[in-house]
């Protein structure tokens, strides 16, 4: 199993390894058959300019800036794409690639906006870093550029299309690694745009926070929501106590942030650093999740002594648990009640620390330093908060984030002293260290849950089966005398597949620990951008952000949840046992089935669909529409009959309303954001109610030549409309037609179905008297 | 019993005022000769000539008229049913029926230089009759590969036909069947690529409005040949007649076992689907038609794999044009030596274009490879309309390009059409006269193409969206020294980076433009001036004192305001005000108002 979902349309060796000789800048090479030219130039330390290109998501070919030479050819080929044959000649560099490459990026800038001093990717675009090393200076083309808003709706996500490239790998990321598909291509050509579902607000959509299109763009047409003005206003407001808690996977990576390679651990200075910025106490998130294990272990022993629900699945992944109330909510009860870490700690700072400190918990500021997105969103669940509605994390900063304010106080990090976190709530184990990456949370959970089953201590505590950046790992571990089957996934593809397992029945599970994304934590939405040669998704960086964990792990004094004497201390003095009426208070919570606009599943019931504000005889044409989709749900290549059923639902309508792209979506599982993707690609289909009378000028070129042009002026002088609108007393639409194969009666117009021959501007009132009446 | 059909036709788009006029005419004048008995009147809408004429056949005889109007109708049934004189005026000959192949149109110049392979029944058949069919020996093709050939030999067959793709870029035909064929897999499909979206194109339509059951029967055939039993035809869902006879044409085949299971008894099954397009030019190119039937947005994906190794659904699949495929038939049933017989060495056969622009004649025609452009737009199209100069003829729609007078006598083959920087394309062909504007025309051409794009690739989707605007800006009056470098250079970069065939090709019309008309861009950018008058805001308007009366008609319809003068004395227009939205012009009934 790969770290990825089936590698479907990528160019990969086929199962006979035959090698093939060709040539790449007049060098030999030797490759399997069928590896893409440009991962064979690779291979020769010959490395092609490429933007769209990402080596775990399927090939787009789209950027065309890796395009090479193949002799004896007239067409250029995208190097991506395109596998090395026997004995091709291939020029990767010369004078016309050179020029070639230099007008796609002058073209991609052309309509992006020039604001990079200011961009949050100054530094490392890739697009920037493509122009400079490309040697764009000049800039020839100059033109209209998109302007679409911003959308600040979300959380954890901003969405900023006018930064953006179309080169997909977000749209691939979101449907081929997360399996959400919240993000879509809709319209075309220059109107191109990746959109949520109807172009609704990124919070309404089915959007799980996880943040890989973030890691994914190139560019910065998503980025996370910026929250250090927060924390900056908070350490500089004198009545505050700002009170940090950092992520085990933070001090994972954040050294990239800083121009280092992957696998080096940053503990110590992040404490030293969180403390120069001004933070009043500086605590771990890592002790929150020794507690975490402490709940979530007896919580999976209480439902193994109770024979309560199974699986149990982990729930410390915010991007997981929104992804469970999406999709799959009949499985919340299966999900830990245990909160997650982060919020534990939280609800422990304003709690017991407050109570410590003599201070009232609305003077305390929580900020979390995280490897995540999604973390911005769980701070604000309405879960997430005290009696009093206060939230017990105020704020989240990623670990991006954290390292722009670094460098903003002009701290020098890399030379920075180690410090220790403050005490209480700063002491962690070796199984709160291993959180971070996957297969972690089970391994911590499966040292302390075997101790309170056996009550013997455990000798190897290193479960090597669910280690690794496999996608899905499974074991059976042996605790007393019952074996668990255990499973661990990260990338919620890797989930869905999982959960038609365990749905079906295939597969049966005690525990399965889901991370939402690829490697876990050390992943996450909100890390470094990876330093070259590494790429978000690398399997190489995912290993080594792990070992700095793992190596982390092996140098605690105590490597065992319930063995760390702050936590056992904690339940002592304040929570009494775990699951006790009091951690259930603080520390657990539940969660809702939730019904975004872009889900997909289940079965078609009219009350699902909200339809009561149609019209009856409408009721009655959206009752007909659910029994022809239905018909196909059952059929093999279901999402073949997506167009069909669209022509039906605009036969019937006049237009595709909203609810019925829902009814489509959910009847042949495609998600809303493609079938928004394609109602928008395609001229035929309409998204707004049309006039009583459709006016469609023909612009064939034949009509063209002889004047369909003004015609079509007149029109829309008459009308008052431009094309494609309707008037404002809905009698008639202007369109425009390519040819209805009358050329001899050229200029024509058609309306309604009735064809009117060489019309000249001068008809145009007259013919419309006809319709007026 | 009848002994006469009299059989009017109309083009499908034509006036039905003015043929329901001479229809009811025609049966009243019967009516009233006493002939109602012998003599049986039909109507027939065709689509195979796109004129504004009424056509009328005399069956079983096959006299057939043009231009037909009460004085024509009067004379065949006073002069020929009632006296049995024949009457030769505006009469074109074709043996309906009889010869097939109207190798010999007779003397009417539209149909003298045709030679009709593809359109071979079409006008001539019901299309929505399987009987009509049978009796040009429809399904007889089908039955003899069925019975007497295996795949291999039917590829051979189109081998030696050597017939290549209609839909454009003229791809062998046996050699895409030989990739379906050869390709491993269990199943594999034949798609007939009826997605017809160049502006000024009608060929497809026309073919299956008038012949569906040879595109079946073609399609049936392809599907032995390559071992498919599925076939899909996408169609552009603007087209409901074809839709329609399409539908009608499939259900009757599967209703007597001519497609379906098991056909005619043998082992073959071959299924057909119809699946509507929903307007996306970009779903021509075979990728995207893919994507297309699969329920995505058609967006082309790089090559290989092929669609013959990996197509619709993953498997095996051959797109095939519906010209094509309605070749088929007749190359089955006669031979392939036979049809290559037509045509020149490097292309075989014949090609349907639809003619159209500013020549006398316009409509569908189909003329063997290596017909001159000369005698199509001359002896075809009969020149010029209203005498004008020929300027250019546009082929291979958004894709091809203008070409002007010198190059008038090349002959219409794949690789001619190539040489001179248009393409053969699907067939469209528009004539151009002197007051057609070059500019204007590569401006319309890209914006269709930038109109299009699918937005995939950068070159495409943003490359053509720069040109479009440096030509805007040229059309405009605005257009710098050095525009005309950069659209060239943005074209070379266009042509060679673009993923697909759209791409590819898109800068064509604005390349072959610049190449042939340099100098009409030349005037545009450095004079402002437009010669074919076209572009309106490099036009002025001036009034010339000796004609004007000063009616002041101008000067009220003026929505600027720039035009001054007294009643009854020359008016003048400031030129700084003007607009140039040319209403003076329009409107003055003295002449004094001149464009220039």
């Amino acid at each position: 199993m790969t770290i990825l979902k089936s590698d479907k349309s990528k160019v990969q060796p086929t199962k006979k390894t035959k090698k093939i000789k060709a040539y790449i800048d007049g060098i030999e090479v030797n490759v399997p058959e069928g590896t893409s030219i440009m991962a064979a130039a690779d291979k020769i330390g010959i490395r092609i300019p490429r933007l769209c290109y990402h080596p775990s998501l399927s090939i787009e070919g789209a950027c065309r800036i890796c395009v090479v030479e193949i002799e004896g050819r007239r067409n250029l080929v995208a190097s991506c794409a395109y596998p090395l044959e026997p004995g091709i000649k291939v020029k990767t560099i010369s004078p016309k690639l050179r020029r070639i490459r230099r007008d796609i990026v002058e073209l991609i800038l052309d309509n992006h906006p020039m604001d990079c001093q200011t961009c949050e990717r100054d530094g490392n675009c890739e697009l920037q870093r493509a122009a400079y090393s490309l040697g764009v200076r000049h800039r020839h083309f100059v033109g209209e550029r998109k302007n679409y808003a911003k959308d600040l709706s979300s959380f954890s996500v901003i969405r900023d299309p006018n930064k953006c490239i179309l080169c997909e790998r977000c749209v691939r990321v979101c449907e081929e690694v997360q399996g959400v598909t919240a993000l879509a291509n809709a319209h075309r050509g220059f109107k191109s745009v990746v959109v949520p579902a109807f172009e609704e607000k990124f919070s309404e959509s089915i959007c799980v926070n996880c943040g890989q299109c973030i890691n994914l763009c190139p560019t910065a047409a998503f980025i996370e929501k910026d929250n250090t003005g927060d924390v900056w206003n908070a350490i500089d407001d004198p009545d505050k106590i700002v009170i940090g808690q950092m992520a085990p996977s933070v001090r994972a990576a954040i050294g990239e942030a800083f121009g280092m390679q992957p696998g080096n651990n940053y503990e110590g200075q992040c404490s030293t650093a969180m403390r120069m910025l001004g933070f009043d106490y500086v605590f771990d998130t890592q002790f929150g999740a020794d507690v975490t294990i402490m709940e979530e272990a007896s919580e999976f022993i209480h439902r193994l002594k109770t024979n309560g629900t199974f699986p149990m699945f982990t729930s410390c992944c915010p991007t997981w648990v929104k992804f469970v109330e999406h999709f799959y909510p009949e499985y919340l009860k299966n999900l830990s009640s245990a909160k997650s870490p982060m919020s534990m700690e939280g609800a422990l700072i304003k709690t017991f620390f407050a109570k410590k400190l003599n201070v009232a918990p609305e003077r305390i500021f929580v900020v979390s330093v995280m490897c995540c997105t999604a973390k911005k969103f769980e701070a604000n669940r309405p879960e997430m908060v005290d009696e009093n509605k206060n939230k017990y994390v105020d704020c989240v900063i990623t670990t991006r984030e954290f390292a722009w304010m670094v460098k903003s106080a002009g701290i020098d990090f890399l030379n920075l002293e180690h410090s220790e976190f403050d005490k209480p709530l700063g002491l962690s184990s070796g199984a709160g260290v291993i959180f971070g990456t996957t297969g972690g949370v089970m391994e911590a959970a499966l040292r302390t849950a075997s101790e309170f089953v056996t009550g013997e201590t455990l000798v190897d505590i290193e479960f090597e089966q669910i280690r690794g950046v496999d996608g899905i790992k499974e074991a059976e571990i042996p605790v007393g005398s019952t074996k668990l089957n255990v499973a661990v996934v990260h990338g919620l593809d890797n989930a869905h597949q999982i959960m038609k397992k365990i749905k079906s029945g295939e597969k049966q599970y005690h525990f399965v620990e889901v991370m939402g994304c690829p490697g876990g934590c050390i992943g996450g939405g909100g890390q470094p951008y990876p330093v070259p040669p590494h790429l978000p998704l690398s399997k190489e960086m995912l290993i080594k952000r792990a070992g700095a964990l793992y190596s982390l792990d092996r140098k605690r004094t105590f490597r065992r949840s319930h063995a760390n004497p702050d936590v056992q201390r904690l339940y002592k003095t304040f929570l009494g046992e775990p699951l006790s009426e009091i951690s259930h208070k603080l520390l657990h919570t539940h969660y809702d089935e939730r019904k975004p606009s872009g889900i997909y599943k289940g079965h078609i019931l009219e009350q699902d669909l909200e339809l009561k504000d149609h019209k009856p005889e409408d009721m009655n044409k959206y009752r007909e529409l659910i029994d022809a989709v239905n018909a196909y749900r059952a059929a093999e290549d279901k999402y073949s009959y997506l167009i069909p059923l669209l022509h039906k639902a605009q036969e019937m309508f006049g237009y595709l309303s909203i609810d019925a792209m829902k009814i489509i979506s959910m009847g042949i599982k495609i998600p809303l954001s493609s079938v928004y993707g394609v109602a928008t690609f395609y001229h035929f289909f309409t998204l707004n109610k049309k006039g009583e009378h459709s006016i469609s000028v023909c612009l064939g070129t034949a009509c063209y030549v002889k004047g369909a042009g003004e015609v079509l002026e007149k029109f829309k002088q008459a009308l008052g409309i431009g094309l494609d609108q309707t008037t404002k007393d809905n009698k008639f639409t202007l369109e425009c037609t390519r040819c209805i194969g009358a050329c001899g009666l050229a200029p024509v117009v058609l309306i309604d179905g009735e064809v009117y021959s060489q019309v000249k501007p001068d008809d145009v009132e007259g013919i419309l008297q006809k319709y007026k009446k | 019993m009848y002994k006469k059909f009299l059989l009017l036709s109309k083009h499908n788009a034509g006036s039905a005022e003015e043929f329901n006029r001479l229809v009811n005419y025609t049966i009243d004048k019967i009516q009233k000769s006493n002939l109602t008995a012998d003599v049986s009147v039909k109507i027939r809408v065709n689509n195979y000539y796109s004129g504004n004429d009424i056509i009328l056949s005399i069956l079983p005889e096959n006299y057939n008229y043009a231009k037909v109007d009460e004085r024509i109708i009067d004379k065949i049934i006073d002069e020929y049913l009632i006296k049995g004189k024949e009457v030769k005026e505006n009469r074109f000959d074709c043996n309906e029926l009889v010869n097939r192949f109207y190798e010999n149109f007779g003397n009417y110049n539209y149909f003298n230089k045709q030679l009709r392979l593809t359109l071979r029944n079409c006008g001539i058949i019901d299309p929505e009759s399987l009987d009509d069919y049978f009796k040009v020996d429809g399904f007889r093709a089908l039955a003899k590969v069925l019975t007497e050939m295996s795949p291999q030999d039917v590829i051979d067959e189109i081998k030696k036909s050597g017939l290549r793709g209609r839909g454009g870029g003229g791809y062998p035909t046996f050699q895409k069947w030989t990739n379906g064929a050869r390709a491993e897999g269990k199943q594999k499909y034949i798609i007939c690529n009826a997605d017809e979206g160049d502006p000024g194109a009608f060929m497809d339509r026309s073919t299956i409005e008038g012949d569906p059951f040879s595109v079946i029967e073609g399609m049936a055939i392809a599907g032995y040949a390559v071992g498919a039993d599925k076939g899909f035809v996408y169609i552009r869902a603007e087209y409901p007649l074809a839709i329609k006879r399409l539908e009608n044409a499939i259900k009757l085949a599967n209703e007597n076992n001519l497609i379906g299971k098991n056909i005619l008894g043998t082992d073959f099954t071959f299924e057909l689907e119809l699946r509507l397009g929903a307007g996306a030019f970009v779903c021509g190119e075979e990728t995207a038609l893919i994507a297309s039937i699969e329920g995505k947005r058609g967006m082309p994906r790089p090559r290989p794999p092929y669609p013959s190794i990996k197509g619709l659904f993953g498997n095996p699949t051959v797109i095939n044009n519906v010209e094509t495929l309605a070749n088929v038939p007749a190359i089955i049933i006669i031979s392939g030596e036979w049809f290559s017989r037509f045509g020149i060495e490097t292309s075989k056969g014949t090609k349907v274009f639809a003619l159209a622009g500013k020549v006398n004649n316009t409509g569908l025609i189909e003329i063997p490879m290596g017909t001159t452009l000369r005698e199509i737009i001359f002896e075809i199209g009969g020149g010029i309309k209203d005498g004008k100069k020929f300027k250019a003829v546009q082929t291979g729609g958004p894709s091809g390009g203008c070409i002007p007078e010198e190059y008038l006598d090349t002959p219409v083959d794949y690789d001619s059409l190539a040489k001179t920087g248009s393409i053969m394309g699907s067939g469209g062909m528009i004539v151009m006269d002197e007051k057609t504007c070059m500019v204007d025309v590569a401006k319309f051409f890209l914006d269709f193409t930038q109109n299009e794009s699918c937005g995939k690739c950068t070159p495409c989707r943003e490359g053509t969206k720069r040109m479009l605007e440096i030509l805007e800006r040229i059309s405009a009056g605005k257009g710098e020294e050095g525009d005309i470098d950069k659209l060239e250079r943005l074209g070379e970069t266009i042509k060679l980076a673009s993923l697909c065939g759209l791409g590819q090709s898109a800068p064509n019309p604005v390349l072959s433009n610049i190449k042939y008309f340099r100098q009409e861009f030349e005037e545009h950018i450095k004079e402002k001036k437009c010669r074919a008058k076209v572009c309106k805001k490099l036009l002025n308007y001036i009034i010339l004192t000796e004609k004007c009366v000063g009616c002041g008609i101008c000067k009220k319809k003026c929505p600027s305001g720039c035009i001054t003068g007294e009643p009854k004395k020359p008016h003048t227009i400031d030129p700084l005000k003007c607009i140039k939205c040319g209403i003076c012009f329009e409107s003055c009934k003295f002449n004094a108002i001149i464009q220039g």
